[in-house]
């Protein structure tokens, strides 16, 4: 029920929502908790395990219980487990409730409150042991059905997320009395400053204070600090914003509700995950309320007394005209006058404290107890035992509850910190210094007065800025009268009632008393045999309660207990909002050739080479397969020209009078000797002696070369290069830097390549332009480097011009090249040109394969006394004959497959994998021989040229007997590309 | 996790990548004979604590650099560039 | 005579703009990557002082004359931007390598610059910590940059492979569109 002159909701402006499919009325400033009570909606959900309904229990972020999905309309996937408390409403608003088979008020599965008896802590464990059979097909089933909160919709979300970074000197936790007042201090000492809270607005408990501060009415203050914090230029508000994590270095994670908090829109984020890097921090997260654990404590209109008095204050609205209230805190008998002031009935303020403070004109039960409740889908009396033992019953609208407080120290406790029990102040604080540059104030550190809070925000800031080097300001301390603050914890009720903890994972007292009895005596294994702290709310109202009967339980001191781990992130955070920007064309960059839009245009299929995008093969009209268009591509180059893209390849210039030097290190052959004007294949190891990658280097001046790594390798050679040049000879005199941007470069192969390339540039000559030499000539007006290198086997030219030329050249190619009855390929022809000649490539090179594997111990110069991998391959198992060596193969019957990845066999062995001999790398259908060919590795493999082997591929079932031949298929004296 | 890059100052762990101990940057000399290769390429004390290690300021400046820090607490000590250590270890 | 044109670096408009921000798209000519062989900074300072009037650049360090920009861009390397210079008495000193066309430059101007630039770039964009013309190399998304800040911090060019030019184009348009969409929200 709303109640006129109270709260900071704008009447003016009244908001239509939905829920349950039932419309309601709320207005600006609320949240949906606080409409839902407004209109006396008390049940809003159904419990997780034993489906008894549910209302609200408290007014923010803890709540265990308010979660309800939430529908986005047009804009996809809606949102389950969101927390009414935390979510604003707007108009138009659609949510429903959760976890319940059939209408809430009576939901089918409540049945499971019925059989509650055999559903105890460890029921799972014990329960769907056996027999063993029925795990997959009744059980399983059964739990997934009755297991999760909440539904996934399923659909794309279509509004955006947003991840961002924030930088600032310090970043202060909370905006209650301690937070502003340390952000203040600091701001006016000039630092940086990132003030957030997870509330919409700045001053947490301001909001409920009576109190005056620095002889002013609390809100009165509150605005003046807000409005100051807002002016300065160094101070940055986020309010709506939960920190989630505390990281190594200084780095916070926080979740900010965007457009969550309206109408969707299809363009405001939802959400954005900040990671914040602040020098120093301060923790002023505030503290929860504490529940009591009595018998069915948990209908809907049993609430924190805190949340019934947040609820007046902030948004005007009591849950009932006539409460209760059972507390054992000073706090709790101000909210009872509090909320009696506003017009509601107080028929009781139970106080277990036998010296229970009597703060005004209300029926005070000192040293008494609620023992039982009554009501089906909200509280609707209970029954009050007092010191004598003798039982009132009471009619009642709703009941408030206070057993002390829960100071928020999750934050600090991230990095691996434990936390202390502190008898004194009945709560756990967070040991000094557990995250570097994090400092308490306020409640979060056990200072529960308004007064402290104040004295500790402006020591913590004084903390702070001395670690930041900046000099304390003059800004005076704010001042409030001091309060009594008494609480004494009152855990539970003793009864042979259900009394709920964990109200979030149905866990009872009993439960945690049963684990200890069954030998679960470490909170850790409490924890997880109860499932108590484990649900969405992450246990933070009930953790500490839990470990206190835990501790009674197994007659230890709750000290000697101690806490499970705390662990980010603090609040919920969704994976949309964590991945936020790797939808679509946001999860990986793509690199784009210059011919990218023309072979898109060809209709060429792009396959993914790394982070780049190739044109696989260029179907034609009439093509019905990819191996259509492919077979016919080879045959460009094998008896026309093709054309093709390797701008892909990386390009590294190496500059200096040491390079020469550099690259015999860093080679296995030599590259020193490499005349000005010529072009050398090359072979880089690992320190480790395997193979790395293989390219070509040409010297383009006198102390200048450029190197080619392949596609994939060319990151991890230039960081490699780098590597050797900063650290194992930083005063060498050269300098590397990769040119693969800078050029675009295209392959111009077979017979009719030097037509082509000639009729591009004036006076060509053959001869001036052997095989494995380069010239720099201008191509159509433009100056290029043409290299004469063959992956095809074929006459082949390697044209690079500067890359924004690149589109324009490539046009131009095609159309030359289809005048001469040839055209573009694809990388499938590539594939099958480089098979058709063994030329290998990372299929081959997969980092377990020597330079021997290979047949290329020639490449490792004898002359050079040192090279990176000299000693490694130099290594007996290394050079053992008996290793898996490079080999061709070719199906017996001329036809069968043969497929990368199968294993060879000999051909009278049975196939396993204690008989495996070695394996295929490579394959495809050779358009030029008319038959499957393969490369692949096997044992002593060049010694058994002619020999019948067995490939088998267990995965796709398929055998094909095999001859292992050399690995060059096609022109095996090389005369077609060199001559 | 923040980096201290001895070029480009303090930045995100996001920016460097990992290449293992220090132990990579100390190549033994061509003849040091089988037992110190072995050493070099596979042994690693691997204690928790202190602790130096190579990384790379991979999507920054480029430099790789020895970062020390301490695996039980966390804490960076510090970062040098690896080519201040000044040796030529190569050929 | 050139029988050949150069390709814009996206395709679609080379100037977008997003609520109060403009992000406009080319891919400069004439840049030209400057790195001073180990022990030879003297003598490539040398040279440059005499022969353009300007030093290489400290680390983030943007040196300018009348018609050239020298920006540092990492470990030893520089890139050089404008008027074609004379740089031949360098070789010997120094890797110079043509980058023309090779980075894809985004010029991002208008009052929400660090707003955007908070939702793809982990670096401290704080005027304290990034200040007017300043370089820094980092991450735009997943995307190797360079930022260079103006002269006088209205404006920041963004640098990056001319491969990833398009993709670099979705984040920024994301974000740009991501904060428009906030400030019309009136959050």
């Amino acid at each position: 029920m709303r109640v006129e002159g109270k709260g900071r909701i704008n009447r003016d402006k009244p908001l239509n929502f939905t829920f349950d499919g039932k419309t309601y009325q709320g207005f600006e400033g609320d949240s949906l908790a606080s409409a839902l009570l407004a209109n006396d909606v008390a049940l809003i959900g159904r419990s997780f395990k034993y489906h008894r309904p549910r209302g609200i229990v408290t007014a923010g972020s803890d709540d265990p219980n308010g979660l309800v999905e939430l529908s986005r309309g047009p804009y996809g996937a809606a949102i389950p487990n969101t927390r009414a408390t935390m979510q604003s409403l707007y108009e138009g608003l659609v949510a429903n409730s959760q976890n319940h088979l059939g209408p809430l008020g009576f939901d089918l599965l409540a049945v499971n409150d019925l059989a509650a008896p055999f559903l105890s802590a460890g029921f799972y464990y014990k329960t769907f042991m056996w027999p063993r059979r029925f795990w997959e097909a009744v059980y399983e089933p059964l739990i997934r059905r009755a297991a999760g909160l909440g539904r996934l919709s399923r659909g794309m979300q279509a509004e955006p997320s947003e991840k961002a970074f924030g930088h600032c000197d310090l970043l202060v936790i909370g905006a209650g009395p301690s937070g502003l007042t340390a952000a203040l201090v600091a701001a006016e000492a000039g630092a940086d400053v990132i003030l957030v809270d997870e509330n919409t607005e700045l001053g947490g408990r301001l909001w409920l204070e009576d109190t005056v501060i620095d002889d002013m009415p609390a809100q009165t203050w509150l605005a003046q600090i807000s409005a100051k914090l807002s002016a300065m230029p160094n101070v940055r508000i986020m309010p709506r914003c939960t920190v989630t994590g505390a990281y190594d270095g200084g780095t916070y994670g926080m979740i900010e509700r965007v457009g969550l908090e309206h109408a969707p829109s299809g363009t405001v984020p939802r959400e954005c995950f900040w990671r914040i890097t602040a020098r120093a921090a301060i923790l002023a997260t505030g503290a929860v309320e504490r529940p009591i654990a009595f018998a069915d404590n948990d209908r809907p209109a049993i609430m924190m007394a805190g949340a019934m008095r947040s609820y007046l204050d902030r948004y005007g609205v009591l849950p009932a005209r006539k409460i209760a209230l059972f507390v054992s805190t000073d706090q709790g008998h101000r909210d009872a006058l509090a909320l009696q002031a506003a017009g509601a009935t107080l028929a009781a303020v139970i106080d277990p404290r036998s010296d229970a403070p009597a703060l005004g004109d209300y029926p005070l039960y000192r040293g008494a107890e609620v023992v039982a409740t009554r009501g089906r889908t909200r509280i609707s009396g209970i029954t009050i035992r007092d010191a004598a033992g003798k039982t009132t019953d009471m009619d009642i609208g709703a009941l408030g509850m206070s057993g002390g407080w829960n100071p928020n120290i999750h934050l600090a406790c991230h990095m691996g910190a434990r936390a202390i029990w502190n008898a004194e102040k009945s709560c756990f604080l967070a040991p000094e210094g557990a995250v570097p540059a994090l400092h308490y104030a306020g409640s979060a550190a056990g200072y529960f007065s308004t007064a402290e809070c104040f004295t500790s925000g402006f020591a913590a800031a004084i903390n702070a800025l001395s670690e930041l080097g900046l000099t304390a300001p003059h800004t005076p301390c704010p001042i409030a009268p001091a309060s009594r603050e008494t609480a004494r914890p009152h855990w539970v009720v003793s009864g042979k009632k259900r009394a709920w903890i964990d109200f979030a994972n149905d866990v009872t007292a009993k439960d945690i008393r049963l684990a200890a009895q069954e030998g679960y005596q470490s909170v850790e294994h409490m924890k997880r045999y109860t499932t108590q702290g484990m649900a969405p709310d992450q246990g933070r109202s009930s953790n500490t309660t839990a470990i206190a009967v835990l501790a009674d339980a197994t007659g230890r001191g709750i000290s000697e207990t101690g806490t499970t781990t705390y662990r980010p992130p603090f609040v919920p955070v969704s994976l949309g909002a964590i991945g936020a920007g790797a939808q679509g064309k946001g999860f990986a960059p793509e690199r784009l050739t210059t011919s990218h839009a023309a072979s898109v245009a060809r209709n060429a299929p792009m396959v993914a080479t790394g982070l780049w995008y190739r044109a696989s093969y260029f179907p034609q009209n009439g093509e019905t397969t990819w191996l259509q268009s492919c077979n016919r591509e080879v045959g460009y180059v094998r008896n026309a020209v093709g054309v093709v893209d390797v701008s892909t390849l990386g390009k590294i210039a190496v500059s200096g009078p040491d390079a020469a030097r550099f690259l015999d290190f860093v080679y296995g052959n030599m590259m020193s000797s490499l005349p000005e004007g010529r072009v050398r294949y090359g072979l880089m190891l690992r320190e480790d002696g395997f193979v790395m990658d293989d390219g070509t280097c040409a010297r383009v001046g006198p102390y200048d070369y450029v190197i080619t790594t392949t596609t994939a390798a060319a990151a991890e050679v230039m960081a490699h290069l780098e590597f050797v040049a900063q650290v194992f000879c930083p005063n060498w005199k050269l300098s590397l830097t990769s040119t693969t941007e800078a050029w675009a470069q295209f392959a111009v192969a077979g017979p009719k390549a030097f037509d082509l390339v000639a009729g591009l540039t004036t006076d060509l000559r053959r001869d001036e332009l052997p095989f494995m030499g380069w010239v720099a000539r201008d191509v159509l007006g433009v100056p290029a480097r043409i290299f004469r290198i063959s992956f095809s086997g074929e006459e082949g030219y390697e044209i690079a011009v500067p890359v924004g030329y690149g589109a324009s050249l490539y046009d131009a190619l095609l159309t030359r090249a289809e005048a001469m009855g040839g055209g573009p390929y694809g990388v499938e022809a590539l594939n099958v040109l480089r098979l058709e000649k063994g030329f290998i490539t990372h299929a081959e090179i997969n980092g377990r394969v020597t330079a021997g594997d290979l047949g290329m111990t020639g490449l490792l110069s004898k002359k050079k006394s040192d090279f990176i991998g000299r000693a490694g391959a130099a290594r007996e198992g290394l050079l053992d004959p008996a290793r898996p060596a490079l080999i061709g193969l070719r199906p017996v019957d001329g036809q069968s497959k043969i497929l990368a990845g199968g294993h060879l066999f000999e051909a009278d062995a049975k196939p396993s994998r204690e008989t495996s001999k070695g394996y295929v790398s490579s394959a495809c259908f050779s358009p030029t021989l008319g038959h499957p060919i393969a490369l692949g590795f096997f044992v002593d493999g060049r010694a058994r040229h002619g020999d019948q082997v067995k490939m088998v591929d267990h995965l796709r079932r398929q055998e094909t007997l095999c001859e292992i031949c050399p690995p060059v298929f096609f022109d095996p004296d090389g005369g077609r590309m060199r001559d | 996790m923040r980096i201290p890059c001895p070029i480009c100052g303090e930045r995100d762990s996001r920016e460097f990548r990992p290449k293992g101990d220090i132990t990579y940057a100390d190549r033994p000399a061509a003849e040091a004979g089988a037992a110190a290769w072995h050493s070099y390429l596979h042994l690693r004390d691997n204690q928790p604590g202190q602790i130096v290690e190579i990384w790379r300021h991979t999507h920054g400046c480029g430099a790789w650099i020895s970062v020390t820090r301490n695996t039980v607490s966390h804490a960076i000590l510090g970062a040098q560039l690896l080519r201040d250590r000044g040796q030529d270890h190569a050929g | 005579m050139t029988d050949l044109s150069l390709a814009p670096v996206v395709t679609g408009p080379s100037e977008i703009s997003h609520g109060a921000m403009q992000l406009s798209i080319d891919a400069p000519q004439n840049i030209t990557a400057l790195l001073p062989h180990p022990n030879c900074l003297d003598a490539v300072n040398t040279i440059l002082k005499s022969d353009l009037g300007l030093k290489f650049p400290a680390p983030s360090e943007v040196v300018t004359n009348d018609t050239l920009r020298l920006i540092w861009n990492g470990l030893d390397h520089a890139l050089l931007l404008g008027a074609p210079a004379p740089l031949a008495p360098l070789a010997p000193y120094a890797l110079l390598a043509d980058q023309s066309g090779a980075l894809a430059r985004f010029t991002l101007k208008g009052p929400d610059l660090a707003e955007v630039l908070a939702r793809l770039c982990p670096l401290d964009l704080r005027p304290t910590a990034f200040g007017p013309r300043r370089s820094a190399r980092s991450l735009l998304g997943h995307i190797d940059a360079l930022f260079v800040t103006s002269d006088d911090g209205g404006h920041i060019e963004i640098f990056v492979m001319r491969s990833m030019a398009q993709s670099a184009l979705t984040e920024l348009t994301h974000a740009m569109q991501g904060v428009a969409a906030r400030k019309l929200a009136v959050l």
